[in-house]
Formats: C-alpha cells, sequence, structure tokens
C-alpha cells in the first residue's frame, strides 16, 4: 500500500455535509488518531474529533478495508458538517497524521493500478462525474459497474475462439488438433456479427455522452443575443439596435431541467456587409452551425424568408411576435423575447429534441473506444473470407491486430497470456 | 591453462557458444564431462518443427552448425504446413541420434581455435562480481577472460520414476550438485523447472503391421541453407498409433503413484508438451492421444513413442504401453521418467546473455528456462557470438525482435522471463510474415558476417544469391503482358489486361504462381530458392509493407530510451510492485517495459510523462548553456 491520500470528495462549498475520503497505508492508524475508533471493515460509526480548542466535530465514519474497497486500499470516508473551515482543519489533521493531499484522480488512478478497474471503467468514473443528463448518467454509471467492459469481453472471446483455431492450425499443425475451416468460419462470422452490433452501441454510447451544443444563428438584428441572455438569464451578449453588434461568439453553460446545455450567440449573417472584422464573424458563425447539436434559427416578420437552408437539427424560432405575427403555417416556435413571451415552450422544444431516445444507451462510451472499434472493423474487413488452409496465415494476420486494437479498450492481452488460452483448449504435445 | 572464452557444458548451447566464439577467432575452451556426449539427443529424436525450424534457418544463416548436422543426420523430413501460405512453412527432420553426434562432434573437432577438456566443472573464482577462473575437478584451474555457463537440466538435477527418484541430469549422467550449490551462493534468483520422457520401445517388439505409416516429403526438404538431398542418409518412415479408454482407465488408476500428482515435484511443466497422465487428467473429454513413433537412428534398436512422456511408476508404464494398438508385446528398454532442475530468472541478463550481476558469466540454454534443442542452441550462438566480441572490444551482436526469432527469444526472456519451460512458437512474433525460415538467410547473414560469424565462402554464397535475386528481379519488373498478347494471357486463363501489367505485378494474383507465368511467357526459369523468394515476397508486398511500417513505428517507440540507473520510485503514480517489477528487469525503453507482465497501460502513461519531464529539463538545462546562476 501507498502513502495515504486525503481529499475532500463532495463539491467544494458550503452544505449539509462534507466528505473527507482517505485511502492508504496509513487510514487505520489516522482513524484511530482523530477518533480513537478501531477500523472495523464494513461499518459507519460516529464519532468526535477535536479541530481546535474547544472545537470538537462530530463526524459519520465508513471503514472500507483494502483490497475491498473503491482504491484497493484501507479506505475511510468521513461525513462531517459541509463547512470549508471544517473540511480544510479536518484534512489539515489528516495530514499531520501521515497523510498527503490527493492530486486529481488520484483515488481512481490507485483504483486503476490496482487492478480494482480496467481502463474502460476508469474512463466512465469520470464520464460519470462529468455527465451532462439524466441518461448520460444511468449510462456512465452502467460503464463503471462494468457493463461496457463486460460487452467487450464478451466480443473478445469471440474473437479468440476464432484465433485460437487459426493459430493452432498454423503453429500446431502436425499435433492432433483437427482444426475444421467450417467451424472457423462460422466463428467469424458469429464475431463479425457482434462487432457490427457493439460498435452501434458505441455510437449510441458516444452520443449520450456527448456535451449539448445549442446555436442561436440567424440574420442580423432579429434578437438573437436577447434569446441568448433570457434563456442563460444573463446579461451575457451585448443587445443594440445596431446590426452586427455581435462579432465573436459568445458561449454559456445552461441547464434545461436535468440537461446541460451549451449555448452560442453568433453574428448574423449578413451576406451584402463589406465590414472585413464582420465577414470573419460571419464565418465563425459558419463553422459554429456547422458542429452544432441543434441550430436556433432565429427570424423575424423583416426577415421570414431567411434560411440557413439546412434540414437536420434545426428548430425554427420566430422572434418579436409582440409587434407582428409570424408567417402563415411557420411550423416552429413564436416568442417575443422582449417581453419574455413563449420561452417556456421553447425550452420544452430544446429539450425533446436534444434528449432524444438516448435513455436506450446500455453504456457510455467514447471517442477513443470508437477509433479503436473502428479499426478493429477495419482488420475485419480486409480479412480473407471464407478463411481457408491457403490464406489461413494472412487471416491470421489480420485478426491478431483486430485483437490488439479491442484489446486496447481495456487492456492488451500478451501472446504468451494467448498461447495459455490455446493450451487450455488444446490438448497439444507429444 | 587459460583461455579467452570458457564454455560450460557439451549440449546444444555449448556446443554452438563454444563454435560461434571460435569462429569469430578467440581461443576457446570447451568443458564437458564426457566428450562422447557432445551433442547428444537427450529428448526426442527430430529437429525443427513451426518455430523451431525458423531459430534453426537463422542459426545456420550465422554460419552455426546445427543445421548443417541436423542434414547430415535426418532420416525422415517434412515440410509442416505446405499447402498454407509461404510464411508459415516449417521444416522438420527426425534425425539419428548417432549420426548427428557424430556431425557435430567433428564440427567442434575441425575449429581452429577450440580445445575440448573433460571434466567437471566444481567452482568458480569470482571476485569484484566478475568472474576469472573455473576449477575442473579436483583442482585443475582454467583462467578465462568470460565464461558461458550452458548446464541443461544438469542443475541440481532430480529424475523420477514413480515414487523413486535420483540425483542426475539424465538417465546414466550425474548432475552437478557443487555448481549448483556454488550458483546458488550468489544472489541469483532461483527457480524450478521440469521436463519429462517418454519410456523408449525395442523396435523388434512392435507390430509395425497394423499401424499407420507416415512417409518423408517427396523431393526432401534440407535445413541449411547450403545443403543439399545428396548429404542426407538413408531415409526410413515414421509411424502413428493412439492411446485407448483402456490405456486412460490404467493411468486414471495409477495417478497417486506418480510423483507430479502426488506433489512431489515442485518444478513447473511446460504447458504444451504436457505428460500422458497430465493430458488424460486435464482432458478427461479427450478418449484418445495420438502417439507419433521416431525412429532413434538408423542402426539403433529402439523407437521413440512421442507422446506418452511420464514418471508414472515402471508397472504402470508396462501396463498401459502395453494397452496402445501395435504395442501390445512391447518390450520396454528404458522407463520414462520427469527431471526437475534449477534455471535462473532470465531477467536478470543482458541481451548479450550476460548475467547482470556478474560479470563476464553468460548463461545460455535450459539454465535461462527455456526447452528445446533449438532454442539452447539459439542462445548458445547469441552468448557466444556476445562473449567473443566483447573480449575483443567489439560492438555486441544482439539481432532485434523485429529481424529474427532469435531476437524474439531473447527479448522475450531478458524482458518477461517465464514460468514454464520456454518454446518458440511463431504466434510470439509480431512480424510473422517477414520472419520466415526462407529469407531467415536475408535476415541475418549480413550482420552475422559483419560480427565475424560467419565464413567468406558462405558470404560469398549468400552475396551471389542476392545479386541473383535482384537482377531476376529486375528482369521480371521489366517483362510486360500487354493487352495484345492474347496468346499469353489466354494461356493462363485471365482476362485481357487493361494495361500493360509487369510479371512481378502478376505474382501479386494468388491464382497465379511462378512456373505458370514462366511456362506462359517462354522465359528461363531460375533456381528453386530464387523463385520461392520472388513469389513470396510479391505475394506478401501487401502486408510486408504494412509490417515494415510498423517495425519503423516500433523502433521509434523503442527510442523512446529509459536511461540505465532510473530512479522508478521518482515516478509519480507508480505502485509499488510496478516500481519493483520496472527495477528488476530495468528496461531499456518504453517498449521493453510495455511488455513486462502485470505493467498497466496506466503505469506507463505514468512513465512516458516522467520521461518526457526529464527529457525537457535536460533540454533546458543544456539551453540555459554555461550561463551561472548567481
Amino acid at each position: 500500500m501507498e502513502q495515504a491520500i486525503v481529499a475532500c470528495s463532495t463539491p467544494q462549498g458550503r452544505g449539509a455535509i462534507s466528505v473527507v475520503r482517505i485511502s492508504g497505508k496509513e487510514v487505520k492508524s489516522i482513524i484511530y488518531g482523530l477518533f480513537s475508533l478501531k477500523f472495523d471493515h464494513g461499518t459507519s460509526k460516529v464519532a468526535e474529533t477535536s479541530l481546535s480548542e474547544g472545537f470538537n466535530e462530530k463526524c459519520l465514519i465508513s471503514c472500507f478495508e483494502g483490497p475491498a474497497s473503491y482504491t484497493g486500499e484501507d479506505v475511510a470516508e468521513i461525513s462531517c458538517h459541509g463547512n470549508p473551515l471544517i473540511v480544510r482543519a479536518l484534512i489539515q489533521k489528516c495530514i499531520k497524521l501521515g497523510a498527503k493531499n490527493a492530486n486529481p484522480g488520484e483515488f481512481t488512478q490507485r483504483a486503476f493500478l490496482n487492478n480494482k478497474i480496467d481502463l474502460a471503467q476508469s474512463e466512465a468514473v469520470i464520464d460519470l462525474i462529468n455527465a451532462s443528463s439524466g441518461a448520460a448518467m444511468v449510462a456512465a454509471s452502467k460503464s463503471v459497474s462494468g457493463n461496457f467492459g463486460k460487452n467487450v469481453d464478451k466480443i473478445l472471446e469471440k474473437l479468440r475462439k476464432v484465433r485460437i483455431l487459426v493459430e493452432s492450425s498454423i503453429d500446431f499443425s502436425d499435433q492432433d488438433t483437427n482444426i475444421d475451416f467450417m467451424q472457423i468460419n462460422s466463428l467469424f462470422n458469429d464475431f463479425r456479427c457482434l462487432l457490427g452490433d457493439f460498435d452501434a452501441r458505441i455510437e449510441e454510447g458516444i452520443r449520450i455522452m456527448s456535451e449539448h451544443r445549442v446555436v442561436v444563428a440567424g440574420p442580423p438584428n432579429v434578437g438573437k443575443s436577447s434569446i441568448m441572455n433570457i434563456l442563460s438569464g444573463e446579461e451575457a451578449s451585448i443587445v443594440t439596435e445596431i446590426k452586427g453588434t455581435t462579432r465573436d461568439p459568445i458561449y454559456k453553460k445552461i441547464q434545461i431541467k436535468d440537461l446541460q446545455v451549451d449555448i452560442y450567440d453568433t453574428a448574423g449573417i449578413n451576406e451584402e456587409t463589406r465590414d472585413e472584422i464582420e465577414k470573419l464573424g460571419i464565418d465563425k458563425s459558419r463553422s459554429l452551425i456547422e458542429g452544432a447539436d441543434l441550430i436556433l434559427e432565429v427570424v423575424d416578420s423583416e426577415n421570414k424568408d431567411f434560411s440557413l437552408k439546412k434540414d437536420e437539427n434545426i428548430l425554427k424560432v420566430f422572434n418579436k411576435s409582440d409587434i407582428s405575427d409570424p408567417p402563415k403555417g411557420f411550423s416552429g416556435v413564436v416568442v417575443s423575447a422582449l417581453e419574455k413571451r413563449n420561452i417556456g415552450a421553447l425550452e420544452e422544444k430544446i429539450y425533446e429534441l436534444l434528449s432524444g431516445d438516448g435513455t436506450n444507451a446500455l453504456f457510455s462510451a467514447r471517442e477513443r473506444h470508437r477509433n479503436l472499434v473502428k479499426k478493429a472493423f477495419l482488420e475485419i474487413d480486409s480479412c480473407p473470407d471464407p478463411i481457408d488452409m491457403k490464406n489461413v496465415d494472412i487471416a491470421a494476420e489480420h485478426l491478431k491486430l483486430a485483437d490488439i486494437f479491442l484489446g486496447d479498450i481495456k487492456s492488451p492481452m500478451s501472446a504468451d497470456d494467448f498461447l495459455g488460452e490455446i493450451f487450455s483448449t488444446f490438448c497439444i504435445g507429444k | 591453462m587459460k583461455a579467452d572464452v570458457i564454455v560450460i557444458g557439451g549440449g546444444h548451447a555449448g556446443c554452438e557458444a563454444a563454435a560461434a566464439a571460435a569462429r569469430i577467432g578467440v581461443k576457446t575452451i570447451l568443458v564437458t564431462h564426457k566428450f562422447e556426449t557432445i551433442g547428444q539427443m537427450s529428448c526426442n529424436p527430430a529437429i525443427g518443427g513451426v518455430g523451431k525450424s525458423h531459430l534453426v534457418k537463422e542459426i545456420d544463416a550465422a554460419d552455426g552448425i546445427m543445421a548443417r548436422c541436423a542434414d547430415r543426420a535426418a532420416i525422415h523430413l517434412k515440410v509442416l504446413n505446405s499447402s498454407k501460405g509461404q510464411a508459415v512453412r516449417a521444416t522438420r527432420a527426425q534425425a539419428d541420434r548417432e549420426l548427428y553426434k557424430k556431425y557435430v562432434q567433428k564440427e567442434l573437432k575441425n575449429l581452429d581455435n577450440l580445445e575440448i577438456v573433460e571434466g567437471e566443472v566444481t567452482d568458480f573464482d569470482i571476485q569484484n562480481n566478475q568472474i576469472g577462473s573455473v576449477t575442473v575437478g579436483e583442482g585443475k584451474i582454467l583462467k578465462a577472460q568470460k565464461v558461458i555457463l550452458t548446464t541443461g537440466t544438469f542443475l541440481n538435477g532430480k529424475l523420477f520414476t514413480g515414487m523413486d527418484n535420483n540425483e542426475g541430469g539424465r538417465v546414466g549422467d550425474n548432475s552437478s550438485k557443487k555448481l549448483a550449490a556454488k550458483l546458488r551462493s550468489i544472489d541469483f534468483s532461483v527457480g524450478r523447472l521440469k521436463t519429462g520422457t517418454p519410456p523408449r520401445i525395442h523396435k523388434e517388439s512392435i507390430n509395425w503391421e497394423i499401424l499407420e505409416e507416415q512417409k518423408g516429403d517427396v523431393p526432401r526438404p534440407t535445413i541449411s541453407f547450403l545443403s543439399d538431398q545428396s548429404i542426407h542418409p538413408e531415409q526410413v518412415s515414421c509411424f502413428i498409433t493412439r492411446t485407448n479408454e483402456k490405456t486412460h482407465e490404467i493411468i486414471i488408476g495409477d495417478l497417486d503413484r506418480s510423483p507430479m500428482f502426488s506433489g512431489k515435484i515442485e518444478g513447473v511443466g511446460p504447458r504444451y508438451c504436457p505428460s500422458i497422465e497430465d493430458k488424460i487428467f486435464r482432458f478427461k473429454d479427450k478418449k484418445s492421444h495420438q502417439i507419433f513413433i521416431e525412429p532413434e537412428g538408423l542402426n539403433s534398436d529402439l523407437i521413440y513413442p512421442n507422446g506418452i512422456s511420464t514418471s508414472l511408476p515402471k508397472d504402470c508404464q508396462e501396463k498401459f504401453v502395453r494397452s496402445i494398438e501395435g504395442f501390445e508385446s512391447a518390450q520396454i528398454t528404458q522407463y520414462g521418467y520427469a527431471v526437475e532442475y534449477d534455471f535462473f530468472d532470465p531477467r536478470e541478463l543482458h541481451e548479450t546473455l550476460e548475467t547482470r550481476k556478474i560479470k563476464n558469466l553468460y548463461f545460455a540454454g535450459q539454465i535461462n528456462g527455456t526447452t528445446g534443442y533449438e532454442e539452447a542452441a539459439a542462445q548458445g550462438l547469441v552468448a557466444g557470438a556476445n562473449a567473443a566480441l566483447s573480449f575483443l572490444g567489439k560492438d555486441p551482436w544482439t539481432p532485434g525482435r523485429e529481424e529474427s526469432y532469435l531476437g524474439v527469444l531473447i527479448d522475450d526472456l531478458v524482458t518477461l522471463g517465464t514460468k514454464e519451460p520456454y518454446r518458440m512458437f511463431t504466434s510470439r512474433s509480431e512480424h510473422r510474415l517477414i520472419l520466415r525460415e526462407d529469407n531467415a538467410d536475408q535476415r541475418i547473414t549480413e550482420k552475422a558476417y559483419k560480427a565475424g560469424l560467419v565464413s567468406e565462402g558462405r558470404y560469398k554464397i549468400f552475396s551471389e544469391k542476392i545479386n541473383k535475386i535482384i537482377k531476376e528481379k529486375g528482369k521480371l519488373a521489366k517483362l510486360f503482358l500487354r493487352p495484345e498478347d492474347e496468346k499469353i494471357y489466354s494461356a493462363l486463363k485471365i482476362k485481357e489486361p487493361k494495361s500493360a501489367t509487369s510479371f512481378l505485378d502478376l505474382l501479386k494474383r494468388p491464382e497465379l504462381d511462378f512456373y505458370d507465368l514462366a511456362r506462359a511467357f517462354s522465359i528461363e526459369i531460375p533456381e528453386n530458392d530464387i523463385v520461392f523468394d520472388i513469389e513470396t515476397n510479391q505475394r506478401y508486398s501487401g502486408y510486408i509493407k504494412r509490417q515494415m511500417d510498423e517495425i519503423e513505428k516500433m523502433k521509434k517507440n523503442r527510442n523512446a530510451h529509459i536511461p540505465s540507473n532510473f530512479d522508478y520510485s521518482s515516478v509519480k503514480g507508480l505502485s509499488a510492485e510496478i516500481t519493483q517489477k520496472l527495477s528488476k528487469v530495468e528496461p531499456k525503453t518504453l517498449a521493453q517495459a510495455w511488455r513486462i507482465p502485470g505493467i498497466t497501460p496506466a503505469a506507463i502513461s505514468a512513465l512516458m510523462v516522467c520521461l518526457k519531464r526529464n527529457e525537457k529539463e535536460t533540454a533546458d538545462k543544456n539551453a540555459r548553456g554555461s550561463i551561472r546562476e548567481p
């Protein structure tokens, strides 16, 4: 076990309670030093510690003895009153008793180094903390508990079944192994189907974890900045009567129900402008529009024919309903930023369009995972099909590379481990 | 007496080590118990096989002796995987034990710089962690600059048959106890391994009529690049039989009398070469196991039943052997036994196979935890060459894993160590399509020649072959199939080409082979090895290019150098266990560190960050130059 680390595990600031977590070899002695308490695995006890002259803090102490703990080391979680001064004093006392301040992510890192979780799981812990929607949270927590890892294992198991036969047919051809190429090909097809399925699920897992980016766009002076300000609840953008006031895009994080949304206010699209700076701003608007999950295309009665000419991810908003009516058959949301009219309906619509059907995601995933799966796919696509005697050496190369790529998601497997799998499958050895 | 290099042990590692040092031109002494056991094949009478033949061809490409001797002793030859792609073909020879030994001894006798001393090495003189001399027998001292230890299974060897056990390294030969005690007193990490042999059966007692015969290949392959078929002795067949349910019943009934199952043997055996009792125990569903009946030699009365190695008691061996088809009245002339022996953790070796702890002392062969003649010989070659080169003050010769199975073997050993007897398989290599049998000379000979291992004669033959390939390839690149050459493409049964396509490019098509093309184009057909080389390289060209790219990447990775004496405890985020592992192996590069078992991706990234930071700090310091801080 390593030297104990200590950190406050709850957000900084005041609250009902804060939790200070310690992990490492001195945890038992620290708990005894603080509370004169015996460290008992799996128990939660209430005890007092003196933090300054005449000030005793009553805490709840939960003990987890390694390796049956989050980090694999001895861990204690101390719940105290949620005052930063108390938290600081408690941490100082732990340090005096032998702990050191934890680096960001160090608890998870220790869990990883002690083989409590794999790489994919430790990524999921971070995803869980950063999840920006309810559905994302559910998906990430499924990954933390190993759902994603289990799916990877299932696929690797299938692939290795094929590889065991393929490699054995090469290295143990003089043995009594009776490798059947029909069987190789049927296992290979099973694997390919499973990988295709997995790829689709990863897409879903990534989509659900991605940040939601909403871009407010449209012609100049239709009230884009006013809408932005209302949605974000503050004066983020400067609003004037002058066309082209907003040049650089302005960005704000907002919360709609359980969804976190990054909202961008952009320069109005004005094809006729000669102003070089405004032109640059418009270019930026266009590139933001390209990357958006949802575009609020804002128009008013003077610009009712304006269109970004996009079919996807678009929500039409008609502004200034206080002074004019939308054209007949207008399909979007009609608001008045000035009078804050119908803003609730706008938020509702944004939420509906962004949250989609994400609740079906089986796990959370990352770009890194998708890239590895894509690479594995490429190998499988270039693998000879069907695999036969003549091409088995080439097939073996593609399958090996696919194994390396998929293995990298969690942790790669060595040639020797792989041989071990062959030996446990076949009785090899004359 | 004194020598530049002393080799202890006359097995396959010792012979190749002594021959390599002598070829490089340093004064070499080989010390062995008995001259007549030099080059003895203690286990099965075969050389080669998938993975192993690749090693033998590489040894041959460095002008080693194993392949030449195997060819002269080969009484049955086969190309394994012959119906599969060129890249995975492998040669295997059944060898006449007596002939093999005879030719090895002859090779060694013919070497100018080599002297052979009979006797048991009983002691070393080690001062300041450096070896100075070895003692033979009761007090004969041999002074040496470099010592190579190749003691095989003789260190604390113990033989088991049933519950009886005797000391010994091989039936009829004593184990080296004094040496073992001396080595255990030095602070090497010692482990125990075991291996086994089957009972030997008298030829005349076998009912050959009912057994399945396996003939050797025609035409016969050769193992050495320089051999031709004319040097092969008379050829014989192998035969096949199988165990049956009765056999299994007998063995299961006596399992408690097996030293392995009763816990008497502590050593770990190889996973791929288990004893028959182990096979039956582990694969209960399998009703029958194949036995390959190998001839021991042209003039031998014995056969070697490959597949039933055992340490069961003698009466049980009799019973189960006679339950097998063809063996009903088998006469066992020597019972099967298991050998348990000491080995040293190879992670305590440099890539040259010099020990880290004692300077000028080298280990090769089973002492490093490997099994197999070929694996032993390969290490002998590398240790012998490097001991000699180091004595001469020259650069070491350490073939890399991207260019050879020699490199795979040594890199695996010194980086990963081993828990069981290590055997070569092609799946251990990342570059199987490049590391082929047929191009071992192109991968090895040039560098080995520069190291002084290869004779002028062989080098000349090699260079001529290369020139022929280059010339032939040049010719074929300019030989085109044009849309108007209807006669040619209709003879090849292919469609009219859209544009002119060269002979070389046509070879990339799997349905066309060199000989058909040559006939269609009416050109002269070059020698077989030239044809094979050109055809194989064209067929795999896409893959070879890709693996080459990978090798380049790997080299870059390898260049992420870890300084020697690097303090792993200074790396933030490494667990104590991982720090210990890294400190033990002292990987030279990040790539090497990555392959150490138990090293996690997180540990590698932590290490990488630390190395980058150190590098930057050094660069910053250098950039500040000589300006002194106040």
